[in-house]
């Protein structure tokens, strides 16, 4: 908390212009679909079915983001099939690694839409400047900030309310800009019970409560140069997670950022942002309010990350690159105390993380290369250091009883190169990439200790001779644009060497009161995982837009045997209307069987489905005042219905009426 | 690549500081007092008794009684006429049991010189019973040094039964032989991999316990709480000509209680005692508790 007050009372700035130019060239080329979470205006939320939905709920309407569900809160959002090991998620450029050694914090839980103006979506290797370990991909979170502009103040109220569960939202944000100064802050709050899923079966232990507090401001120091900072407060508190044995008691997650940015360093350099963090995340389990507990037990858990980036951009004749250092080190701490049946017997206490910490620090480097107005080569590479280990000498004691030779840290090297090449040819895209990547093992894979995993069962172990899991990965994309109709077609094919997973060790004996047995981490010789995209979108009779999607993926091992949790073959189509004040969209959405899935990792065989639902928007407008009116039905139909990706298979929300209020004073 | 390199040297920087920290142990000399060496070893006083010039002081580690099972006893001897602490005494020692209708001894050790120490002795009992009101210990000194020989001093003793978790177990063997096993480490358990030692006696006659040679201990450290969750990598204890000792290494992954199944084989490997844990037996017939 100390660390807080060093923050508070400090200011941002930023050339917001340039950032955004840079920002939108990036995405071009990394075909980085964007989304605006929420505008700073009223109408910029317009063609969002339903604005104040969770951002678990838009992330999941991302093209390559799937979303895994433990609950009705705090879902585990993957890029190209690739979870949390193999995906960098930050916020802003900066690092931040949940502290649940069970995968209930996943770091997007930890903001609110309201906070976030969009978010970057990053496949494969190339898939986030700032990423570290992101084989898979990256998520770059955007905070939103009011920017320097003329003197303007504005107020935002935003409420909202949905059937199912009895789920409330409430939420205000004030922003103030001028052109040396800006400030936005907000509190949002959401709370919700106990969801229905199809057939009005209720879900228990699915309730959720979540405040989260934001300011960020801006201060010009002079033309070209400003400071900007955040600070960011959430705290979630008796979140239930259905498909797990435990719940959470508290999340906090506290996130503050400093930066320095300057535009016009010199000729060749345009824009540098320096920026320093620090996060603190503290998350508390809970399971005294389930039943049939058959041992109570306490597992705190936390993470704390302090580091730094600074970014350089710049331009030599037909050269635009990106130089970007970033050093970061980070805390993961968790530990499990057991109280056993016999009150007599002492309590059970464990490290779970032993005191892991994590020191990264590397170089990146991208250069986008206009050879003429129909070709462009882009090439990105990131080398980095990173030292790993256990701090703590109880854990390193425990882990040294599975590995004699372990030493207390390690030294490991991680590098990427990849390369994408684009042309135009009048209204057609082509893109075609190649690269190869390394990421070092996660905490929970190098030094987690006998951590459960309800889905198959087993009890795992971390293993701290894990080799770096590397990724050689090809990429296509045919994209045609009319001014009607557009379709793209992307592939992505990922073969990884000494993948990283658990198997089965019968030696061992599990801990975890009727676990199947442990399972300890190791490197496979290699898997494989292939996705591709089909988007169309068609406008008709002028107002209508008809968008498609479909996604297939298949992940296998070195035995031909599924990866778990890959998505099947899922579709969604939309019809949207938009008319200036008026919307409406009614969408279908669903997959197929998944006929392939991995039953030693705990699937099995999710059955197809395919739900409806539909949303109508209004905005009302007199003087300085919009209102933004949104209401619809979600799963009108109430199937009962759960996909590949939900946690011990349970269910999804049923039917729910959502109803959502939006008021901006000008 | 310099980066990479700075982080290095900050590393080594780290790393060697600690070393230096750590390593530079204090060379000066020091005279140690008697009063020091105990306190060094933190003993406790349990009695201390007069014969002629000499005084016995008796001390053990911890406060309290001596305990039915392992005892490690220290004995500091003081010459009144000189006062000083007899630095080289030749020491000897023999529990009994004195009980109503007859007598017997137990496993001990013979008195070593405490290593590093002047004035220091030390062995250890094993004793197999508690004592009463009627039913007492005695320990009968020797000291042998010329003309200032004294024999047979002799001191009682309270022994009390042993509380907490099982350190010390007797049992019959197939063989029909009367075994004793008394667990000596762990003495302060951790988690992770920890030194088990213990001493194995049989019963010759009821004056005469001789140390047994290489027999071994298996060892199953479980978790009753846990459902018999067990660790890994444990080494079964063995015997340590050199010491005595039987030797081998426990493994616990995590704080609380944990029963230390045997099995005691002789030197043919035959068990004499214990059982193999599976689904139907949960526990051995013979075990260690160790609880932390």
């Amino acid at each position: 908390m100390k660390k807080t007050l060093l923050y508070i009372g400090f200011c941002i700035g930023s050339c917001a212009l340039t950032y955004a130019q840079c920002s939108a060239d990036s995405t071009k080329d990394l075909r980085l679909k964007e989304v605006v979470v929420n505008g700073k205006t009223g109408l910029d939320s317009i063609g969002e079915s339903k604005p104040l939905s969770s951002l678990d709920e838009h992330l999941q309407k991302l093209s390559k983001v799937t979303m895994i569900k433990r609950g009705g809160y705090a879902w585990e959002p993957a890029v190209n099939n690739m979870a949390t090991e193999r995906i960098s998620v930050t916020i802003d450029g900066m690092k931040i690694f949940c502290a649940c050694t069970d995968k209930m914090d996943p770091v997007t839980s930890y903001v609110e839409i309201l906070n976030l103006n969009n978010i970057h979506v990053g496949s494969g290797l190339a898939g986030n400047l700032h990423g570290t370990n992101s084989i898979g991909g990256g998520l770059d979170l955007k905070l939103q900030k009011a920017g320097f502009h003329s003197r303007k103040l504005s107020l935002t109220l935003n409420s909202a309310y949905e059937t199912n569960g009895n789920y409330r939202v409430l939420g205000t944000g004030l922003t103030y800009s001028s052109p040396s100064f800006y400030m936005n802050s907000g509190a949002f709050y959401r709370k919700s019970n106990d969801y229905r899923a199809g057939n009005d079966e209720r879900v228990d232990f699915s309730q959720f409560e979540k405040l989260n507090l934001f300011t960020n401001a801006g201060y010009k120091l002079s033309n070209h140069r400003a400071l900007e900072g955040t600070i960011i407060y959430d705290v979630a508190s008796n979140v239930g997670y259905p498909a797990l044995t435990m719940d959470v008691k508290s999340a906090k997650g506290l996130i503050t950022s400093l930066s320095y940015r300057q535009d016009s360093v010199s000729r060749v350099f345009s824009d540098w942002e320096t920026k320093l963090y620090y996060n603190n995340i503290a998350h508390i389990m809970d399971d005294t309010k389930r039943p049939d507990v058959v041992m109570h037990m306490d597992m705190p858990g936390k993470s704390r990350t302090c580091g730094y980036y600074s970014t350089l951009n710049g331009k030599i004749g037909r050269h635009a690159f990106v130089v970007s250092q970033d050093t970061y080190y980070n805390q993961s701490l968790a530990e499990m105390t057991m109280y056993p049946k016999d009150v007599a017997d002492k309590q059970m206490f464990m490290y779970t993380w032993p005191d892991v910490r994590t020191l990264n620090s590397g170089i990146s480097f991208e250069d986008k290369y206009v050879l003429d107005l129909r070709n462009v080569l882009r090439v990105t590479s990131k080398l980095s250091f990173q030292r790993d280990g256990v701090e703590s000498n109880s854990g390193y004691n425990t882990l040294q009883m599975y590995y004699p030779g372990m030493t207390h840290f390690q030294n490991r090297f991680l590098w990427n190169v990849n390369g994408k090449y684009t042309h135009y040819f009048k209204d057609v895209q082509l893109k075609a990439g190649a690269g190869y990547g390394t990421r070092a093992p996660s905490p929970t894979e190098a030094y987690g200790f006998y951590l459960f995993n309800s889905f198959d069962n087993y009890d795992y172990i971390g293993n701290p001779q894990l080799k770096n899991e590397s990724s050689a990965e090809g990429n296509l994309c045919l994209a045609l644009t009319k001014p009607r109709y557009s379709i793209s077609l992307e592939g992505s094919y990922f073969y990884f060497s000494n993948y990283i997973i658990g198997k089965p060790d019968k030696s061992l004996s599990p801990m975890t009161l009727g676990a199947s047995g442990v399972k300890v981490y190791g490197n496979l010789p290699h898997a494989k995982l292939f996705n591709v995209n089909l988007d169309t979108k068609v406008l008709f009779l002028r107002y209508f837009h008809w968008v498609n999607r479909a996604a297939f993926s298949l992940g296998e091992d070195n035995k031909q045997n599924a990866l778990p949790l890959i998505a099947p073959f899922t579709y969604s189509s939309s019809v949207e209307y938009l008319r200036k004040k008026v919307f409406g969209a009614i969408e279908w959405q669903g997959a197929i069987k998944q006929y392939k899935y991995s039953p030693e990792y705990g699937e099995d065989e999710t059955p197809a489905y395919s739900i409806l639902n539909v949303s109508a928007g209004y905005d009302i407008s007199f003087k300085h005042t919009v209102v933004n009116i949104k209401t619809g039905v979600e799963n009108i139909f109430d199937r009962r219905y759960s996909t590949y990706a939900d946690w011990n298979n349970i269910p999804r929300k049923g039917r729910n009426v959502f109803l959502s209020l939006t008021i901006h004073v000008l | 690549m310099n980066l990479i390199k700075k982080y290095n040297y900050i590393f080594f920087a780290i790393i060697s500081l600690t070393v230096l920290l750590t390593s530079c142990s204090q060379d000066e000399v020091k005279v140690v007092t008697p009063a020091e060496e105990v306190t060094n070893l933190k003993l406790q006083k349990l009695q201390e008794f007069t014969r002629g010039d000499y005084t016995f002081y008796v001390y053990k580690k911890d406060t309290g009684n001596l305990v039915v099972g392992y005892n490690e006893v220290y004995i500091q001897l003081k010459n009144n006429k000189s006062g000083n602490y007899v630095e080289n005494a030749t020491l000897s020692w023999k529990p009994l049991m004195h009980m109503a209708s007859m007598s017997h001894a137990c496993p001990y050790s013979s008195i070593q010189k405490v290593s590093d120490t002047k004035t220091l002795y030390k062995g250890y009992f094993i004793f197999i019973m508690a004592s009463d009101d009627t039913e007492y210990w005695e320990i009968t000194y020797d000291y042998t040094s010329g003309n200032d020989t004294i024999v047979e001093v002799a001191s009682r003793l309270t022994v009390n039964s042993a509380t907490g978790r099982v350190r010390y177990k007797s049992f019959k063997g197939t063989d029909n032989v009367s075994y004793f096993l008394a667990m000596v480490e762990p003495a302060a358990p951790r988690v992770g991999t920890n030194d088990i030692t213990a001493y194995l006696y049989k019963k010759v006659d009821m004056l005469t316990f001789n140390p047994v040679e290489n027999y071994t201990v298996e060892i199953d450290p479980r978790m009753p709480d846990m459902d018999n969750h067990t660790s890994p990598n444990n080494v079964n204890l063995a015997y340590d000509a050199a010491s005595g000792l039987y030797k081998g290494k426990l493994n616990l992954t995590m704080t609380g209680y944990w029963q230390v199944n045997l099995i005691v084989r002789n030197a043919g490997n035959a068990i004499l005692k214990g059982d193999s844990i599976t689904a139907t037996t949960p526990a051995s017939s013979i075990y260690f508790g160790i609880e932390f």
